[in-house]
């Protein structure tokens, strides 16, 4: 499957927590400029609506509008599912979360945003660290990037596996995130990742080089 | 109880009640140790997680299930003998072991004139029973007594547990002092900057404006912000015998035991993976122990872990302790011959309380050995200033100063021994759970160098 561009709006991602219920991914614009325009159907209106509650936080409004609609036939059926599902991820309704994200990843495997509230739907409500790894790795893979979603990822991912002592696989993801390309981080996430190096480090027993990246996390830290 | 038989003596505000070794020409030294697993049958603890030894009517769904021992607890004895001095100390994975009858037994069977027991203060080993005060808790401030006067330390005894261990613990002295080898003493000390253990837990915000100053109790750590005070300092005490093959090795540093703590979990924490460590290095002629500092402020980077995580926290702050020590053994020469100085003083004291109408006995011992090493047991949880005031005011380049450790005579237990200026800040350990005057700490550092002084001949 050909993986759609999407341009994300990423508002109000207070990471760091185990508990992320603050997830918010707000797709912006549908599809690229390239493509026609989308015929105007009711869906239209109804995904921008979607949208503009979504930007601003009013999760309990869009689950009150759109509790009962059916997605099905919609052209962006895929990001209505995960809208809808985020809300009810804010609202910490588990089993509807759930079975909207995996409606939405289902019918968009390659969007890493997708995977990624479904880990934290996993993680945070369901308690199950098994999917919420998969998911956050599968998120961490499909955005290979700098930004702010695959790093919330790795350092989530990261947590869940140092808790299970496999901490080299925690190593390894953090691999991405070499010394040189720190600076290509947002700052924010600059030291999360720097955090978990070093408690990765620190749970490998290296704690020479521990104490290094507790000490650039800190800087880094104090500059945000 | 005990308290009224020392009171009347104490008539000065500090007063020698046994000084021994006076001799200053080296002798030759024995040394024995001795190693017995403490680790309850039935680990009774409480099932909501905290290590306190309940009643034995209990019921099963209140007690922590039977395979939640991780690792076991053990008492460690060491026994340093010459001809005119017999010393024993004991280091036990538990929270607190203050035990008359141990001391007095070990004298009377072993001969062994002076003990100091030392607890780890494991907060995942067992708290004996009886101990609180009052209903469950340890705030000891509006109590109308010390916790000598007021406890019944005898009773404890009546814990079979209780028993059981200090029976195990009297033979280990025995065993330690009835297998003497001519020994080689070294001590030394290093710096150490753990990432796992040693910040301290009292967080200090200045006043802003008409926001009064407050204080923050720091209990994790997690982003290893830097605190003070503390004391970044790893102390070895390395016994050889005359092949030069090391029998014991002490390390001294000071950090809470609390990384498991409330996790149903029985575990020596991380002073256990530190002697596991050590003693696998070293073999198993080597016997290892760890000697709790004062650790009254200072808590590992991350308390209060569970699961899988939390042990291999714990166990990897102890591997790292542990290397730390044997990085500072490295540098230490072997002394040429197995004789040494070795002189003891137990120094009472009367320890006003915070309020000024009632008063504690309280014994500083000080065990100074080759005028190179210092040891001084102090019975409670000791702010870590008091260490580094004790460190850079003594003559001995190695003091060592021991908390929570008791040697039979004053009160066996004094809580928290906060700095005065702790107590004018406030909060835990400073106005919380600390009854004692705002100068307690300062006297027992008094007592210490002017005990030491008077040792060494200065």
């Amino acid at each position: 499957m050909t993986r759609k561009k999407k341009h994300f709006t990423r508002l109000g991602f207070a990471a760091g927590a185990l508990c992320v219920l603050s997830a918010a991914v707000v797709l912006a614009e549908a599809d690229s400029p390239a493509q026609p325009e989308a015929p105007a159907v009711p869906a239209g209106k109804a995904i921008a609506r979607m949208r503009e509650l979504s930007k601003n936080d009013r999760w309990m409004g869009l689950i009150e509008e759109f509790e009962n609609e059916d997605f099905s036939a919609w052209p962006e059926a895929a990001e209505a599912f995960h809208m809808r599902g985020v809300g009810y991820l804010h609202l910490k309704d588990a089993p509807k979360a759930e079975r909207d994200l995996k409606e939405a990843v289902e019918r968009d495997p390659e969007e890493g945003f997708f995977w990624y509230n479904l880990a934290e739907t996993c993680h945070a409500l369901l308690k199950d660290d098994a999917r919420a790894l998969d998911a956050y790795r599968k998120a961490f893979e499909l955005e290979d990037n700098f930004g702010w979603m695959p790093a919330a990822a790795a350092v989530k991912a990261v947590n869940i596996l140092l808790y299970q002592v496999r901490n080299d696989e925690a190593l390894d993801i953090l691999r991405r995130y070499r010394d040189e390309d720190m600076e290509k981080l947002p700052p924010y996430w600059r030291f999360h990742i720097l955090r978990a190096y070093a408690r990765t480090y620190a749970a490998q027993g290296r704690e020479a080089e521990a104490r290094v990246k507790f000490r650039q996390a800190l800087i880094v830290e104090s500059t945000v | 109880m005990r308290n009224e038989l020392i009171k009347p003596i104490i008539t000065a505000a500090v007063l020698c009640v046994a000084f021994s070794g006076c001799a200053t020409r080296p002798l030759p030294l024995y040394a024995g140790t001795g190693k017995v697993d403490i680790t309850p049958a039935q680990p009774v603890i409480s099932a909501e997680g905290q290590s306190f030894r309940l009643p034995d009517n209990t019921p099963p769904e209140k007690r922590t299930p039977l395979g939640n021992v991780h690792d076991p607890l053990y008492a460690r004895v060491v026994v340093l003998k010459n001809k005119n001095v017999s010393f024993a100390i004991v280091s036990a994975d538990l929270m607190l072991f203050s035990s008359k009858r141990v001391i007095d037994e070990a004298r009377k069977r072993w001969s062994i004139e002076h003990v100091i027991l030392s607890a780890t203060h494991t907060h995942s080993g067992m708290v004996p029973r009886g101990l609180c005060p009052t209903a469950g808790g340890w705030e000891w401030r509006s109590a109308e007594a010390d916790p000598g006067e007021l406890l019944n330390w005898p009773a404890l005894s009546e814990d079979p547990w209780y028993a059981e261990t200090e029976d195990k613990i009297i033979a280990a002295i025995g065993e330690a002092a009835g297998n003497l080898f001519p020994a080689r003493l070294a001590a030394g000390k290093g710096t150490y900057e753990s990432i796992y253990l040693g910040h301290n837990r009292r967080l200090i915000r200045p006043a802003h404006g008409v926001v009064p100053r407050s204080v923050i109790t720091l209990w994790d750590n997690p982003t290893r912000m830097p605190t003070t005070p503390s004391d970044p300092t790893v102390g070895v005490i390395r016994i050889e015998d005359e092949a030069r093959k090391p029998r014991a090795f002490m390390v001294h540093y000071a950090c809470h035991p609390i990384s498991m703590m409330g996790s149903s979990m029985i575990t020596a924490d991380f002073p256990g993976a530190m002697t596991d460590y050590i003693e696998r290095q070293l073999g198993d002629s080597c016997m290892a122990m760890f000697l709790q500092g004062a650790a009254g402020d200072i808590n590992p980077y991350e308390t209060n872990m569970r699961g899988a995580y939390g042990l291999n926290m714990t166990r990897q702050a102890g591997i790292a302790l542990a290397k730390a020590a044997l990085g500072v053994s490295e540098n230490l020469p072997s002394p040429e011959e197995p004789k040494a100085v070795v002189q003891v003083k137990e120094s009472m004291l009367d320890i006003a309380d915070r309020e000024g109408n009632k008063s504690s006995a309280a014994c500083v011992a000080s065990v100074v050995i080759n005028r190179d090493l210092a040891l001084v047991a102090m019975p409670g949880e000791i702010f870590v200033q008091h260490q580094l005031n004790l460190s850079e005011r003594s003559s001995i380049p190695n003091t060592f100063l021991l908390g929570i450790a008791y040697c039979g005579l004053g009160s066996p237990f004094l809580n928290y021994i906060p700095t005065a200026q702790a107590v004018e800040e406030g909060g835990y350990g400073a106005t919380q759970f600390s009854f004692v005057a705002a100068d307690a700490g300062d006297r027992m550092v008094d007592a210490a160098v002017a005990a030491i002084d008077e040792l060494v001949g200065e």
